[in-house]
C-alpha cells in the first residue's frame, strides 16, 4: 500500500484523474477495513462468538461507509494528525454506533430505569473476582448512597433523572440514552452536564467532597 | 434504604466510586463530546508518541475522564493505532 503524505491523500481522493483516485480509494477502503477488522475480531469480546466471515463482512460494510463519510467531510481535515487517523476515527464511530444501536435498539427508558432501583446487583461492568468489604465500609458506602439517592430525587428534573440513572448506573451509551429521550449525543451530554453540576453542589453541602471520596476508597 | 444493593460486592464499590468522581469532578466549563471528538485524532497520536496529551489537550483528557462513550471510542483508535505500528 502506497504511503501517501496527508496533502497526497487529500489530492488524489478529490482527484478528476480516475487513474489517481480510484487506487486512493481503494487503498484508503483497505486501510480503514485492515483495522476495522482488526478492532472487531480483536477487541470486541461482545463478537466473539460471530462467524469469522462475519467479522470480516461486518469490517467491509463498516469500511465502505466510512470511506463515504471521509469523503463527504473531506473538507473538515485540518491536517493536525495524519490523514488516516483521522479517517480511522470516522471509521471507529461508524462501527461504535452501530454496534451500540444494534444492541440496545430493542430497549426503552422504562425497561433500563426501573423505579428506585438506583444501584441494582447487575451492572454493565466487566465480570471482575468480587471481593467482600468489610462491615464498617460497608455501612459507610450505604450512607454516601444514601446521599446520592437523595440528591438525584431532589436536585434533578425528570429528564436529568432519567438520563443520570440510565448512563452512569446502568451503563447505557450516551448515544443510546440520547435516542430514549429522542435527542441527540451533544445536547444529552449538556443535559447531563448540568445533572452533574447540581448533584455536585448537593453532594458537597452534605459533606461528600473529592477528599472525603479519596479518603472513603483509599486515595489515588 | 432500599433493600440490600449489593454494597458487600467491590465490583460495585468500584461503580460508586467512579460515578462519585465524575458527579465531584464536574466543572462549570467542559469540553462536550463534539470537541472531544474533533480533537481525537490528534489527541490519540500524542498518546501513542508518548507525549502527555493532558498537558497540551486538558479539556479532551477531562472529558475522557468520565465519558464512556469517546473513551470507548478513543480506546478503540488507540489500539488501531497500535496494532498499524506492530504490522503496518
Amino acid at each position: 500500500m502506497t504511503d501517501r503524505t496527508n496533502e497526497e491523500w487529500l489530492a488524489h481522493l478529490q482527484s478528476e484523474d480516475k487513474a489517481i483516485r480510484a487506487p486512493a480509494l481503494e487503498d484508503l477502503r483497505e486501510r480503514l477495513r485492515r483495522g476495522l477488522h482488526f478492532y472487531l475480531s480483536r477487541e470486541r469480546s461482545d463478537l466473539a462468538d460471530r462467524p469469522h466471515e462475519d467479522v470480516q463482512q461486518m469490517a467491509e460494510d463498516f469500511a465502505q461507509d466510512a470511506l463515504l463519510k471521509v469523503l463527504d467531510n473531506l473538507d473538515s481535515f485540518r491536517g493536525e494528525s495524519r490523514f488516516t487517523t483521522w479517517a480511522s476515527k470516522i471509521a471507529m464511530r461508524v462501527a461504535i454506533s452501530e454496534l451500540r444501536r444494534v444492541r440496545w435498539k430493542d430497549y426503552s427508558l422504562e425497561t433500563v430505569t426501573a423505579e428506585g432501583e438506583y444501584m441494582p446487583r447487575t451492572t454493565a461492568m466487566p465480570a471482575s473476582p468480587s471481593q467482600p468489604l468489610g462491615p464498617e465500609e460497608a455501612a459507610e458506602r450505604g450512607d454516601v448512597m444514601q446521599i446520592i439517592e437523595e440528591a438525584i430525587a431532589e436536585a434533578l428534573t425528570d429528564r436529568q433523572r432519567a438520563a443520570i440513572v440510565a448512563s452512569a448506573l446502568e451503563g447505557v451509551p450516551l448515544q443510546e440514552v440520547a435516542r430514549m429521550l429522542d435527542t441527540n449525543t451533544n445536547a444529552l451530554y449538556k443535559l447531563i452536564h448540568d445533572a452533574r453540576l447540581k448533584l455536585r453542589r448537593y453532594l458537597e453541602a452534605k459533606g461528600v467532597t473529592m477528599d472525603y471520596v479519596m479518603d472513603l476508597f483509599g486515595s489515588q | 434504604m432500599k433493600g440490600d444493593r449489593g454494597l458487600t460486592d467491590k465490583n460495585m464499590d468500584d461503580k460508586l466510586e467512579r460515578m462519585l468522581r465524575g458527579i465531584l469532578s464536574a466543572q462549570e466549563d467542559e469540553a462536550d463530546c463534539d470537541e472531544c471528538f474533533e480533537q481525537l485524532d490528534k489527541f490519540v497520536e500524542m498518546v501513542q508518541a508518548g507525549t502527555d496529551p493532558a498537558e497540551i489537550l486538558p479539556r479532551v483528557e477531562a472529558h475522557l475522564s468520565w465519558c464512556c462513550d469517546c473513551r470507548e471510542e478513543y480506546q478503540a483508535l488507540l489500539a488501531i493505532l497500535k496494532s498499524e505500528e506492530q504490522d503496518p
